[in-house]
């Protein structure tokens, strides 16, 4: 299963795309599995071309006995998946989930999966929070640091 | 008046036998309406005592009369002498007493004058007293009017310069304490700008960047925030 779970998250970042993406997952291993047709299937050509792109091991994984058991464990262990929430101060296109998660899979866990958050109070840059730990890292952050200096200069503008 | 005193002694003598008569007949009314023997006895004794007192009386009074007649003629000749007399001695008294009343007129006279020449002196000198005094009093009061109006001209000047003075400290001290509350003021609202401009910073950089900034911007904003998670090594 965890094969399975790795295989799903391959090309799948964040938890929104993750639950879309077993919807579609699920629906299309119905209709396969069942003998539907799969033109009815009501899914974007990006979910049509994830699923294209999917393992071939994955798909026959599942078969009419095994695919309510095993959907639901596939469900549960995504599920579990405890998310790197990231917070960012303007609405990201799906595009760059995408970008972001393959950086962050690149440069601090394999296969992370993160979830975004808006904040407006972060002006730019972004905040985490990962295992109930969080940290800021935004301009927000970098103001209140500065704080003392950002007033100092004021005060020498000012007077 | 000596000759009158007899008349009068018998007078108040017959007068005394007479109450005493009267007396006697009203103490016998009262005796008469006692029954008793005794009370009769003394009736009868009294009616005698009555009688011979009556009579005693009446001889009295005939002398007193007769005294009194003699008297009276020796009276009118003694009366004459002593009119003639006090006719003399009054003419004597009388031309005395012209006398030196003229004397005492002349003399009065005299001192009157010798006082009215006395009087005209002593109020020449009163006048030329007053005059002086009054000069005098006059001067003395130029110099107090002076003196004052000098020691009310040197209190005045001091107390103008005085309040002046404490005027000005006053002002000074108003305008020390409207400076120092504008400075107060002052610096209130610069800690309130201070404490403000921070989130004011942060307010416009969010309206300002949210609009200026393109999504490769913004992104590349996260990626450095994400280099400096990695520096951290805030997720291991």
């Amino acid at each position: 299963m965890d094969e399975i779970v790795a295989m799903f998250l391959q090309f799948n970042y964040s938890k929104g795309q993750i639950h879309h993406r077993f919807n579609a997952l699920k629906s299309f291993l119905q209709a396969k599995l069942f003998n539907s047709n799969r033109n009815e299937l009501e899914i974007s050509l990006e979910d049509k071309k994830w699923l294209d792109s999917l393992n071939p091991k994955l798909i026959s994984y599942f078969n009419p006995y095994n695919i309510d058991v095993e959907l639901k464990v596939l469900e549960q262990k995504l599920h579990d998946i405890k998310p790197l929430t990231v917070f960012l101060s303007f609405q990201i296109p799906d595009n760059e989930v995408d970008n972001l998660g393959i950086y962050i899979r690149q440069n601090f866990k394999k296969d992370a999966v993160i979830e975004i958050k808006f904040d407006g109070n972060l002006i730019g840059g972004a905040a985490l929070s990962w295992n109930g730990i969080y940290k800021d890292y935004s301009i927000h952050s970098l103001i209140a640091e500065n704080e003392a200096k950002l007033i100092e200069t004021f005060k020498n503008y000012l007077r | 008046m000596p000759t009158l005193s007899p008349i009068i002694t018998i007078s108040v003598l017959a007068a005394i036998f007479l109450v005493l008569f009267v007396y006697q007949y009203m103490e016998n009314i009262r005796l008469r309406k006692r029954p008793d023997r005794l009370i009769t006895d003394a009736q009868d004794k009294g009616y005698t005592l009555l009688s011979e007192a009556v009579k005693k009386a009446e001889n009295i009074i005939a002398i007193a009369e007769l005294q009194g007649l003699k008297i009276a003629a020796s009276d009118k000749l003694s009366t004459k002498d002593a009119r003639d007399k006090f006719t003399k001695a009054l003419e004597d008294v009388t031309k005395q007493s012209m006398d030196s009343l003229s004397e005492f007129a002349a003399t009065s006279q005299q001192n009157i004058i010798k006082s009215e020449s006395d009087f005209k002196t002593y109020l020449d000198s009163l006048s030329k007293q007053a005059s002086s005094s009054t000069a005098q009093a006059q001067q003395q009061i130029e110099q107090k009017v002076n003196s004052l109006f000098e020691t009310f001209e040197q209190n005045l000047s001091s107390f103008l310069t005085e309040s002046q003075s404490q005027s000005v400290k006053a002002i000074d001290l108003e305008m020390q304490a409207a400076r120092q509350l504008i400075q107060t003021y002052k610096q209130q609202q610069f800690k309130l700008v201070d404490e403000n401009i921070v989130a004011m910073l942060e307010q416009t950089l969010s309206l300002v960047l949210a609009k200026k900034m393109s999504l490769k911007e913004q992104m590349d904003l996260v990626y450095e925030s994400l280099e400096k998670a990695k520096v951290d090594k805030f997720i291991i």
